[in-house]
């Protein structure tokens, strides 16, 4: 008696249920979290994100190092920043994340054919927007705040972290609203350049000038006797002095602007960013 | 069951009619859609998948209004766009896989027919190569099996066989016609080259400058009409032993249309106008070259020939 196997049953129609937008959305984002990191595609494509994200987590390595290492007060407050200060030592690669790898997120898209491709499947504009934003806020919130958590389980684990599970909790709460918060912003900005190109570099490259010379400007305008308020023209300042008003301080920079204005340049910077990203792409021809 | 049935669809830019009023269905089955560029083909495939409404009139696709249903159609159709574009990195795998994801399928279910579709169009060996490197018939190949991968009920597909070589554009022609008629997939097939759609559809939807020129059957539009053509070997000089079988079919009741050496004669049965042609050409002393029915192609259509 001979026995027989099928190796491949060929096309056959699918007959189950087929999932939703929602699930088209998540695919999308996970597969824009791949793309921004690299993940799935030539090596030369990791470097980057890797060396930005070992950046970031270098100064909290060598706080909790120290911490653990050696006695409390044996290098003074300079070694034990608060957690807001400690966002001003991973700021550099955090800009630099966001001004090279995150107009991947959408660039990329228009140059491949791929934008076109997802508005014929249940993507539409919106939804595309959507998973694009949540892929690279979320990415870019980790980078800023893992390197804050694992400060604070350093200091947790040394013994001079929040005196209080509660505590430690609302430090825990802080530490990722301001990743998130401080996220929106500048991905807003990335994506608000990003719709105005097709060449990733060109989105980069203004990114990097904007991040660079908005505060040298700002800060002359302000020096030259102006008011104070046109600090708030710097969407990275912006951005960035979310922290330390959420731990009920200011940093240097801001400390003539109530909370009131700061809160209201942040809201305004997101609200503009992203209506501009979303008039942009309703713009863009879909084939 | 109708695949798609437009009714007074008009798309207007500015001025400009890309579609004027246009009326047509289209049946179950693979359907031309042809014209030159600029006819309104790729504007109707965009009302079609809802990325456009229209300026005036009414399109359904698989019984549902696209502008208001449009994710909802568009994961019943499988697309394939002209342009041949693709991520470069991204292995072919990857890419069906994806795009089958986006159109509802499950992500095991999308893994299992990436695999199966990539066989399918002859990719199987290749299929976990960086779509940057292949060629572009292999890319075309690509563009069909993400169309595919996702079970649709209606395949629109713009220019499949762009840039291929004779040789590959039978291939192609022929995995289209596959898929049509062995998965039971309805296929819009939008092209320039109307002797391919001559070659696989069964109907045709001619469009020109946004108006329709003809729609129906290709057996309807295309085929054998009445009466024959003969083409002369003439070497005389200004064409005196055409002009005197000419006058010879003429005396005898035939009509007889003259465009250089092809006679097209008509007025009596095939037959009689293929013996009456033998005689008048033996008469003379003329040489006949070719003698075959009359036959209309999809370009007498765009070229007011017979209709």
């Amino acid at each position: 008696m001979t026995t027989s196997e099928i190796y491949s049953a060929g096309y056959r129609p699918f007959e189950g249920e087929r999932t939703g937008w929602f699930a088209a959305v998540s695919t999308l984002t996970w597969s824009a979290v791949r793309s921004i990191l690299g993940l799935g595609r030539p090596a030369r494509h990791k470097v980057f994100p890797v060396i930005v994200i070992a950046l970031a987590f270098l100064p909290a390595v060598v706080f909790v190092g120290l911490a653990l290492l050696f006695p409390v007060d044996m290098f003074g407050s300079e070694a034990a920043p608060n957690y807001w200060e400690l966002l001003r030592f991973t700021w550099l690669p955090v800009l630099v994340f966001s001004a090279m790898v995150v107009p991947e997120a959408l660039v990329r898209d228009r140059r491949n054919g791929l934008f076109s491709l997802y508005l014929t499947t249940s993507l539409t504009r919106g939804r595309y927007l959507l998973g694009k934003a949540v892929a690279s806020v979320v990415v870019l919130a980790v980078v800023i705040s893992a390197p804050a958590i694992l400060y604070l389980v350093g200091l947790t684990a040394e013994g001079s972290g929040p005196d209080s599970v509660l505590n430690w909790l609302g430090t825990l709460g802080g530490i990722t609203l301001s990743g998130g918060a401080i996220a929106a912003l500048l991905i807003g900005v990335g994506f608000a350049i990003s719709s105005m190109t097709d060449r990733r570099a060109f989105a980069s490259v203004a990114l990097a000038l904007l991040f660079l010379v908005a505060p040298i400007v700002t800060v002359a305008l302000t020096e030259s006797g102006m008011s104070e308020h046109w600090r708030l023209l710097d969407p990275a300042g912006v951005a960035m002095e979310f922290s330390p008003r959420l731990w009920g301080d200011t940093s240097p920079e801001y400390w003539a602007l109530s909370n009131f204005s700061v809160f209201l340049g942040q809201i305004l910077w997101l609200l503009a960013s992203w209506a501009f990203v979303g008039y942009r792409y309703r713009k863009v021809s879909a084939l | 069951m109708t695949a798609l049935a437009a009714q007074d669809l008009t798309v207007a830019f500015g001025a400009n009619l890309a579609l004027d009023a246009v009326t047509f269905d289209v049946p179950s089955g693979i359907t031309g859609l042809v014209g030159a560029n600029g006819a309104g083909k790729t504007t109707l495939l965009s009302l079609a998948l809802g990325l456009r409404a229209p300026s005036g009139g009414s399109i359904t696709v698989l019984g549902k209004n696209p502008a208001d249903h449009g994710p909802e159609v568009r994961s019943l159709i499988g697309y394939s766009r002209e342009k041949s574009i693709l991520p470069d990195d991204m292995p072919a795998f990857d890419f069906v896989k994806h795009l089958a994801q986006l159109r509802g399928i499950p992500r095991n279910e999308a893994r299992l027919r990436s695999s199966e579709v990539l066989w399918l169009v002859g990719l199987g060996e290749e299929r976990f190569r960086a779509l940057g490197t292949m060629s572009t018939g292999q890319r075309q190949r690509v563009k069909l099996a993400q169309a595919v991968a996702s079970s649709p009920s209606l395949l629109l597909l713009d220019e499949p066989t762009d840039g291929l070589d004779p040789v590959q554009r039978d291939e192609m022609l022929a995995l289209i016609a596959k898929v049509a008629t062995e998965f039971s997939i309805d296929v819009i097939l939008s092209s320039h080259l109307l002797e391919e759609v001559e070659r696989i559809c069964d109907h045709v939807v001619a469009l020109d400058a946004g108006s329709l020129v003809a729609c129906g059957g290709l057996d309807e539009l295309v085929g054998t009409i009445e009466g024959i053509e003969m083409e002369l070997f003439d070497r005389s000089e200004g064409h005196r032993e055409r002009d005197a079988v000419v006058s010879t079919l003429r005396a005898s009741g035939v009509q007889v249309d003259v465009d250089g050496v092809v006679l097209t004669l008509s007025g009596a049965e095939r037959s009689v106008l293929a013996d009456q042609a033998r005689d008048s050409v033996a008469q003379h002393g003329a040489r006949l070259r070719r003698i075959s029915d009359r036959r209309r192609r999809l370009d007498d259509l765009f070229q007011g020939g017979p209709r």
